[in-house]
């Protein structure tokens, strides 16, 4: 599948009808993101997995995200705005936090000191990463807030240089500028 | 133009701009943002997928079932080996190993729990 805005999609009525309180309007919003949720992370783990891993992993990884998303993103209900772009920015946070919640959980299995428990290598490189992109999400919204913005739309909710210009009301351009920016920030922090 | 973002924007559109005369002013005038920019202008030109791999690829190593082997279960049994692999679990021969009986189990880790002790 391919994951585009569309203006004729439903998703802005469903974000009001959920403000509004609609428990099924939420439902039916779920259902209109999971497959973008699920598209976009298993998208990310088929590519970095490069055949060696079993595509098994990618799936159960990606369901038991998105399971995390559905859970996440009901508890955020009253953060939502009446727009798209607070839709897409707060499926970015969302996919962004199950991600970081992935890692803070492997560190913390390096802190119970259990050797029955965690693989010990994972655990250390997971508290590493994760300390690392803390550092480089706080540093960069100081430096330039758009930056992140921009960042995370691209890398967590998988959206297109054009729809992240359309979502935030800026030039194409300056989304290439912002990713260029963004992504040199980024992995200069976790070159350290 | 003293924002190291605009001058990261002005510096990039320059060929070999860590060679150029403006960056050598630079350099000397601004000692500091030269520094920053130069490690910055470095990942210019890597594509934005090393940054996906960077915070996507540790997810497989901490989700591979194969991490999971040795590890016990209430201090009674340990998993010793996959045997299986579905859509939503994977199941684990494991053995008793506290010493009071000789016990083989089947054990299943569903994928959608949040840590090891309530997967099983």
């Amino acid at each position: 599948m391919t994951c585009t805005i569309s203006e004729t999609s439903p998703i802005t009525d469903l974000i009001v009808e959920w403000k509004k309180g609609n428990k099924l309007a939420f439902n039916d919003l779920f259902t209109f993101c999971y497959p973008q949720f699920k598209h976009e992370v298993r998208k990310q783990k088929l590519k970095q997995a490069n055949n060696i891993q079993p595509l098994d992993i990618c799936i159960q990884t990606t369901t038991s995200i998105v399971h995390d998303a559905y859970l996440k993103l009901a508890a955020h209900r009253e953060q939502i705005a009446c727009n798209r772009k607070d839709m897409y920015v707060l499926i970015s946070q969302v996919v962004k936090s199950i991600i970081y919640d992935q890692y803070r959980k492997a560190s913390s299995q390096k802190r119970k000191n259990n050797t029955d428990v965690a693989p010990k290598n994972a655990a250390i490189e997971s508290s590493d990463l994760l300390a690392k992109l803390l550092l480089a999400d706080k540093s960069l919204k100081r430096e330039k807030p758009r930056c992140t913005e921009v960042l995370n739309l691209s890398v967590f909710a998988g959206l297109a240089s054009q729809e992240i210009a359309e979502l935030l009301n800026i030039s194409v351009r300056t989304v290439h500028n912002d990713l260029s920016f963004g992504k040199a920030w980024y992995l200069e922090e976790l070159s350290e | 133009m003293n924002d190291i973002y605009d001058q990261f924007q002005m510096f990039s559109q320059i060929e070999d701009p860590l060679n150029s005369t403006k960056y050598s002013e630079l350099k000397i005038n601004k000692p500091e943002l030269a520094k920053r920019l130069n490690s910055l202008l470095n990942h210019h030109n890597t594509e934005i997928e090393v940054l996906h791999e960077k915070i996507f690829s540790p997810l497989l190593s901490l989700d591979n079932p194969e991490l999971r082997l040795s590890r016990s279960i209430n201090d009674k049994y340990k998993i010793i080996e996959l045997i299986g692999q579905g859509g939503m679990s994977d199941v684990y021969k494991a053995i008793r190993c506290d010493g009071l009986i000789e016990h083989t189990v089947a054990v299943k880790y569903f994928s959608l729990a949040d840590s090891f002790e309530s997967a099983l």
